[in-house]
């Protein structure tokens, strides 16, 4: 990183004027590359860190004033956008969001790692007719199951509970993380899993003791992911919920828009910002596991 | 605590309420003004009648794919708000919905004008209840004008003569009206039936009713418009970020001094003007129309399900949202100004309703013109209209264009029903 060596730095006073411009050169350039990714780190951040200024804002202000700096702060949006137009508050929308994503990023863990570690170690009969078709649902857009899924659902008697929403995941219905977890062991050498089965270790042993240590980074970011598409997602909760006291955030805080009435925007805006909070979080926690794994994985690779 | 219950099951029936005790779903979609009035009329309604209400809400977004799946599962709200334009679509025999005429004597249908039953009424079956009626009206924010010594113009003439005086005066960022996006092509149609007489749709035919040469008129008047500097041309607003007109900072400053909307959306449109003062002008008339082309439609609908196990008891609540003093209370004016008779007058006898929707909303209803077909509503229809039109202001298509496009492609559209 830096352009001088220990000795030179001890000797400060017999610095040559050569050593001394290297050092104003590395210093200027530093300067600016500092200013410029400062710069363009803002200007990628400005929407997020608007959302949160505009947050603090009147309704009236948001239009007003296109700074992020409210002039009048007030905590008025996260009072009022708290309490809801339903008989509950923002609290019981979070915690059945986490309803929804608990068991659905477990599960899919899970189910995931199982049927990827089948497709990518086993020789099975019908196994690339079955790959195919894996595809095939990766290739899919999930809109044109929903009617389908929804008879489904109907028949069985789920409607307007969470189940529709994270069952399908429990069974690896996710193909893209099954995908993403077979290319991931498929750079994994074998060696270790067959030092395991000289062991005598069973195929099940090899998969909890051996591949999944190694393919914990993978299925981090599978977790991860789940997390935020499941958050996100509001077209799933839309159509198979239907009492109020059973929305998540994201139906939540579409509640109150509607095209013919002037809405309050600071509250929106107020709840968007509790409810990127979590999926922050989340991320902050489990981002050593990730870029641990992203340069362990390029290592062995 | 359980007796009590008991007792008053008792009274219920005693009293005579038709339906047992049910537990009925609603849904409807709004924001936070409604939802809070719907759910206040439930609670007492269903109090009342003894029924328990399950309320079920969103936003504007997503409301359609969630209606359009509950009604392909045949899982949908016993009560539904249903949008106009999509009774054709749910229910293009009338069979979709209940026929609320059968329940008639369960609800008032003597409140509701026979204009307004036929504007919901598919195949001769009632499917459901207007729940207010809207259209479309100019509004001018009266300071501007007055600023710039004109009067609010009352033809469309008048309007277009406002627009030089008006840039003079105050300078050249005013405009007398703002005409972007789908307003325009919603504004057209009132041009089309002032010149003809026509609508866009004709139901029976089930083809555009004006010919080419009669929309080519209305499309050169759009232009005449843009070119005079009356509204702001397309392309440049679109340039300033498509703003929209309530959350624009000219609209608020009294810069924009005019807008085409319907006139349920009043509060929307004057709450955030800081200068000058918003008024309802009706429709301005074109020289030698003998109607005011008035675009006017239920806004939305209530209705109920065919496939509900509680068809008297949804019945039963319906009419008390809409027809008895609890619910008419409750509900107020969350949807508009009632087209419910009785809820009109009771609103307006308690102070309820400000004399301006009064005013505006009198306007929509006064004025004449011919029907308006639920098709000219359809989303595929709209988006024809919108986008043909996008294409015209942006020069790329001619009028003559434009209305050749406008026709094959809605025809073509129409010929699926």
């Amino acid at each position: 990183m830096s352009v001088t060596t220990p000795e030179v730095t001890t000797a400060t006073s017999g610095l040559t004027a050569h050593q001394l411009r290297e050092q104003r050169r590395a210093k200027i350039s530093a300067t600016i590359r500092y200013v410029i990714l400062a710069a363009v780190g803002l200007l990628m951040l400005y929407p997020l860190i608007w959302l949160i200024g505009a947050s603090f804002k009147t309704n009236s202000e948001i239009f007003a004033n296109p700074g992020f700096i409210p002039s009048e702060p007030t905590l008025d949006g996260y009072i009022k956008g708290w309490q809801t137009s339903t008989p509950y508050t923002f609290a019981r929308f979070f915690w059945n969001t986490f309803l929804i994503i608990f068991p659905k990023v477990l599960f899919t863990a899970i189910s995931a790692t199982m049927v990827a570690y089948g497709f990518a170690r086993f020789e099975f009969p019908g196994k690339k007719i079955l790959f195919a078709t894996l595809i095939a649902i990766l290739l899919l857009p999930n809109v044109v199951t929903r009617i389908p899924q929804y008879l489904l659902f109907r028949d069985i008697g789920w409607l307007d509970s969470f189940l529709p929403l994270w069952v399908p995941s429990a069974f690896a219905g996710d193909a893209f993380f099954v995908f993403m977890l077979i290319q991931f062991l498929r750079a994994v050498p074998r060696d270790m899993e067959e030092a395991a089965r000289v062991d005598g270790a069973n195929s099940f042993q090899t998969l909890i003791f051996i591949v999944v240590p190694l393919l914990k980074p993978a299925i981090i970011s599978v977790c991860l992911f789940q997390f935020m598409w499941t958050m996100n997602d509001f077209l799933g909760p839309l159509i198979y919920i239907s009492s109020v006291e059973k929305y998540p955030v994201s139906l939540a805080l579409k509640l109150s828009i509607d095209t013919t009435e002037a809405f309050e925007w600071n509250r929106i805006l107020a709840m968007s910002v509790l409810a990127i909070t979590p999926a922050l979080a989340v991320f902050f926690i489990a981002q050593k596991h990730f870029i641990e794994g992203i340069s362990s994985g390029g290592v062995k690779g | 605590m359980k007796r009590s219950t008991t007792a008053l099951a008792t009274v219920l029936a005693l009293v005579g309420f038709g339906a047992n005790a049910a537990e009925l779903r609603m849904s409807w979609w709004g924001g936070d003004s409604r939802h809070l009035a719907t759910q206040e009329g439930l609670k007492v309604c269903g109090e009342k009648h003894g029924h328990v209400m399950k309320p079920e809400f969103t936003g504007w977004s997503g409301h359609l794919e969630k209606l359009s799946t509950q009604l392909a599962g045949g899982t949908e709200a016993d009560i539904m708000q249903v949008n106009w334009p999509w009774l054709p679509l749910f229910s293009a025999d009338g069979t979709g919905f209940a026929d609320l005429n059968t329940l008639g004597e369960i609800i008032d249908l003597a409140s509701w004008s026979d204009a307004a039953k036929a504007s919901s009424t598919l195949g001769g079956k009632l499917n459901g209840l207007p729940a207010s009626q809207t259209g479309l009206i100019y509004w001018f924010n009266k300071g501007t004008f007055d600023a710039a010594g004109l009067a609010v113009p009352t033809t469309l003439a008048e309007l277009v003569a406002s627009a030089a005086p008006m840039k003079e005066k105050l300078g050249d960022d005013h405009f007398p009206l703002y005409l972007v996006g789908e307003d325009v092509s919603k504004w057209m149609q009132n041009i089309v039936a002032q010149n003809t007489g026509k609508g866009l749709i004709d139901n029976e035919t089930m083809k555009v009713a004006p010919s080419a040469e009669e929309l080519v008129a209305a499309i050169e008047t759009y232009a005449m418009l843009v070119e005079q500097g009356v509204t702001p041309a397309w392309p440049d607003a679109a340039a300033a970020g498509n703003i929209k007109l309530h959350e624009n900072p000219n609209w608020a400053a009294g810069k924009i001094a005019g807008t085409y909307v319907w006139d349920s959306t009043y509060f929307k449109y004057s709450d955030p003007i800081t200068n000058g003062e918003l008024i309802p002008a009706g429709l301005l008339a074109v020289d030698g129309s003998d109607n005011d082309g008035v675009y006017r439609k239920a806004s939305m609908v209530f209705s109920i399900s065919a496939n509900s196990e509680n068809t008297e008891a949804a019945a039963t609540v319906l009419n008390c949202l809409l027809n008895e003093p609890e619910g008419i209370a409750a509900m107020a004016t969350a949807r508009g100004l009632p087209a419910s008779s009785v809820a009109h007058k009771q609103l307006a006898d308690n102070g309820k309703i400000v004399a301006v929707q009064t005013e505006a909303n009198n306007m929509v209803l006064d004025a004449s013109g011919p029907e308006v077909s639920a098709f000219a509503e359809h989303p595929e229809v709209r988006s024809i209209l919108k986008d043909t039109m996008e294409l015209f202001a942006y020069g790329e298509i001619t009028a003559e264009e434009a209305a050749g496009d406008i026709i094959m492609n809605v025809n073509e559209v129409l010929e699926k029903y």
